[in-house]
């Protein structure tokens, strides 16, 4: 009489507490992002640091901002009940920011760039069918890498940058308990800070005004949560032993990626770039919690992700209009690493299409607004999970606007003066 | 030109609205080739959203016909009238016991712990309401399949005399057709053999009159669910007919292990001796589990005719919990468990077989009348093995489980929803209809104080 409670409802609880998905953010540079986010192979500015180090050879002294606004929109529909969900609104603001020197009389180049490539945000009505799943989850990862290049030719150089990561994660969910005294179901919060590092590595080639090449390896960073705090709320009072407020323990891989880019000038105002990226997701095998208290309801377990190795391909243009002004526009093709089975409402993910827009404007000889608008369009997706048996219809969409600006120690406009 | 920028903003507006917002097309609802806009149920406590031990206005707005004829709307069913009880008082379980909830127990040892309880009096007043009727909703607690045609039937079941016009005039068959139905559901079965075994097994088999707590005679069975279904269907109804679960499906005979006394060696070795002087040397005990100790008139003795219950017995969830803790029963020699509380070997035997034989007229008749097979049988047995729905676990373990109520027989909203399902992907299978099913976690489950 005394045992209430499901197991499964820890189970519930750790399987699907995730921060999972191809949960990557193409958004390190509001000119990149005009251009479906290449950058391997067009070194234009000092989010270089990002998309290939060694690019920084290439670059102006320089420091460069800019921040984006995703709204993603989720809707999922029920294969059996015909129940239409959708997720509630939330603007999450992914940011970059770098700054490029050059070491006089040396061929090197330092670099410091502060980024978000990897996030997460999705916010589901308490009362959908999937609470006992997930109702929020949050996650975050701020990424910072001091960065040197080494010009060894005029044509070649090569970078390197270490990545100090901080993130962090916050999940919630409803339990299907209900107690009378309440008034209400009961909930599970866990949330935690997380730390990591990494490396970023590259090569930067170029064959003279009209042609440049990159190759880039971004490592592995494993965040782990070594604090992070469990909080159980309206649980009924027979149960609160079961699920005590403690603190847990849990890793999580965000992927090392390869990737190869390279730019064109087509004609004189008019250049082409193209990337290709191959995310190893494959380090994603499983999430597991580890908590301080463990009951007969709250164990440590691991669900699996298994995620599969995945590619995107990235095509953008860039047109320097006038002295002052430059137009982009650019689409990208990107594979999902989530499996048939595997597919949860934390980040209902599928291959992704997306279009993009963007200019830059020059102030003055120094001073530059970047904007960019990127749309994406996660193909809908019908899929059974294997634990959670959540079977249904997912569509993601999102339109992300960002703006950045550009401060150059150097005079950038005169030197364009000379294409017009 | 000033409209025209009004119309071009406008064009802007509606493209971005439209882009950045998912638009997935729910299904079209169909009937398929069945009419649903007239539906009647009929049946026992399962159609009748019998629940925690009693019938009362909230178990009944749980009823899965209540949930399918709600569904049914989306395809052109009409109005579906419930025989509701008053909203006042904590249900009936026909005897004017009220409904059971969870509370915090002081067991006999002392221990405080989350048990059933009977709810507060008063219990719900079951006047009748017969003439308001017709009724959509006829189901009947209690009520055997052998019993559905006699009219007589209705005075001595107060669930059926409330709801007919005529107590002891009017039979539950002599109702069915008042409401017209173009569409119907049949469950009945279930008490034939449930009575039985919930009393121990204490009743007869197969006789001539069955009266409650007798095994019914299969062919009495199929006989009377015929006379239904042919007054159902002469006019053209379609409808599907649910077989019945096995018991071993429901909580209230699984909860309590045969084998449920614990002793420590010191304790076992008491009761040897104990055993030994009353002249049952044959039943030993060992420190850890040990069988309960059960009535058993064919034991030789002069006059303790017990031994040890044995794996393949069930001990019935109506054993009182504070005498199975506290006062020795099951374990001392004078406190055997009594035939009423205990299904042996031979009981289970006659209600297995009795399962399949009335299940397999049941698929016959399913047959002859072209009706849905539910099958209810193999569908509880899911609940035993575990499902998990939306992220959620259910099974059929008493309280914990999440499907059955506290009665430990019927189930709780989120089961009867799931039963619900059940029927509406049978019907939408057999009449090639679409529609929605519900979303278990929408329903209340147990409800904890």
């Amino acid at each position: 009489m005394k045992k209430l409670l499901l197991l499964s409802i820890a189970c519930a609880l750790v399987q699907h507490a995730a921060m999972a998905g191809g949960f990557k953010i193409g958004l390190q540079g509001q000119r990149q992002i005009g251009m479906a986010h290449t950058g391997i192979g067009l070194a234009q500015d000092a989010a270089t640091i990002y998309f290939n180090p060694a690019g920084l050879s290439f670059v102006e002294n320089q420091v460069n901002g800019g921040v984006s606004g995703i709204i993603p929109r989720i809707q999922y529909l029920d294969v059996a009940t015909n129940a239409s969900t959708r997720s509630e609104n939330q603007i999450f603001t992914p940011f970059s920011l770098y700054g490029s020197y050059h070491l006089n009389n040396t061929p090197l180049t330092f670099g410091l760039g502060v980024y978000t490539p990897f996030g997460s945000g999705v916010k589901y009505p308490t009362d959908w069918t999937g609470r006992f799943v997930l109702t929020n989850i949050n996650l975050q990862a701020v990424y910072i890498q001091p960065t040197v290049a080494y010009k060894v030719t005029d044509f070649l150089s090569f970078g390197a940058g270490f990545v100090g990561a901080l993130g962090h994660v916050e999940l919630e969910k409803q339990l299907p308990l209900y107690s009378s005294l309440a008034g209400t179901e009961a909930a599970a919060k866990l949330e935690g800070n997380a730390q990591g590092w990494g490396y970023n590595l590259g090569m930067y080639f170029t064959g003279g005004e009209k042609f440049s090449a990159g190759i880039t390896y971004h490592s592995q960073v494993d965040m782990k949560v070594d604090n992070g705090s469990a909080t159980f709320t309206n649980i009924p009072f027979a149960a609160a032993s079961s699920f005590p407020n403690t603190s847990f323990k849990t890793e999580c891989p965000l992927p090392a990626e390869l990737g190869i880019g390279g730019a064109y000038k087509i004609y004189k105002n008019l250049t082409l770039a193209a990337d290709f990226n191959y995310t190893l997701w494959e380090s994603f095998e499983s999430l597991g919690f580890d908590y301080a208290i463990n009951t007969d309801k709250l164990t440590d377990d691991a669900s699996p992700r298994l995620y599969k190795n995945a590619w995107a391909v990235r095509g953008g243009l860039q047109w320097d209009a006038s002295k002052r002004t430059t137009i982009r526009g650019g689409a990208f093709y990107d594979r999902t690493p989530v499996q048939e089975g595997y597919v949860n409402p934390e980040l209902p993910d599928n291959d992704k299409i997306g279009f993009s827009l963007g200019a830059t404007y020059w102030l003055s000889d120094r001073v530059c607004i970047d904007a960019s608008l990127l749309y994406e369009d996660v193909a809908a997706r019908t899929t059974l999970n294997n634990e959670t048996k959540l079977f249904g219809t997912y569509k993601t969409l999102a339109i992300i606007p960002g703006i950045g600006a550009s401060y150059n120690f150097n005079k950038q406009v005169t030197n364009r003066i000379n294409k017009f | 030109m000033k409209n025209y920028k009004n119309i071009l903003l406008g064009v802007c507006v509606i493209f971005f609205a439209n882009a950045c917002n998912p638009n997935l097309e729910q299904f079209f609802p169909e009937a398929g080739t069945a009419d649903f806009t007239s539906y009647v149920a009929i049946g026992n406590s399962f159609t009748a959203g019998y629940a925690d031990g009693a019938l009362s206005y909230s178990g009944q707005q749980n009823a899965f016909p209540v949930i399918l004829a709600k569904q049914f709307e989306l395809v052109g069913g009409g109005e579906f009238r419930v025989p509701f009880l008053p909203v006042t008082g904590n249900g009936n379980d026909g005897t004017g016991a009220t409904k059971r909830e969870l509370a915090y127990l002081q067991d006999c040892r002392g221990a405080l712990s989350v048990a059933p309880r009977l709810a507060a009096t008063p219990a719900t007043v079951l006047a009748n309401v017969g003439s308001a009727g017709p009724y959509n909703l006829l189901g009947v607690p209690g009520i055997r399949a052998v019993d559905i045609n006699l009219g007589i039937y209705s005075l001595f079941n107060p669930f059926l005399g409330r709801i007919v016009p005529q107590p002891g005039v009017n039979s539950l068959t002599s109702q069915v057709n008042r409401a017209n139905p173009t569409f119907f559901s049949v469950w009945l079965g279930s008490n034939d053999v449930l009575g039985y075994a919930t009393g121990g097994g204490l009743g007869k088999v197969d006789p001539t009159s069955p009266v409650p707590g007798d095994l019914s005679a299969s062919a009495q069975v199929a006989g009377s669910i015929k006379i239904l279904l042919d007054s159902l269907t002469k006019r053209g109804a379609k409808g599907v007919i649910a077989n019945i679960p096995d018991i071993t499906s429901v909580p209230f005979f699984t909860t309590i292990p045969y084998n449920g006394v614990v002793l420590t060696a010191k304790e076992a070795k008491d009761l040897d001796s104990i055993y030994a002087r009353v002249g049952h040397p044959e039943i030993k005990w060992k420190a850890g589990q040990n069988a309960f100790v059960i009535e058993d008139t064919t034991v030789a003795h002069p006059s303790l005719r017990i031994r040890h219950a044995r794996a393949n017995e069930l001990i019935l969830l109506s054993t009182p919990s504070d005498s199975l803790k506290c006062a020795g029963w099951g374990v001392s020699p004078f406190r055997a468990l009594g035939d009423r509380y205990v299904l042996d070997a031979g009981e289970l035997a006659e209600i297995f077989s009795h399962t399949a034989k009335y299940n397999a007229a049941i698929a016959n008749m399913a047959t002859t009348y072209d009706l849905g097979l539910v099958d209810m049988n193999s569908y509880l047995k899911r609940f035993t093995s575990g499902i998990v729905y939306n992220g959620a676990s259910f099974n059929s373990s008493y309280i914990s489980g999440g499907t059955f109520s506290l009665d430990g027989v019927h189930p709780n909203p989120r089961g009867y929803a799931m039963v619900a399902n059940e029927f509406l992907r049978v019907i939408n299978a057999k009449f090639g209809a679409k529609i929605p099913e519900v979303d278990v976690n929408k329903y209340p489950g147990i409800i904890f104080p």
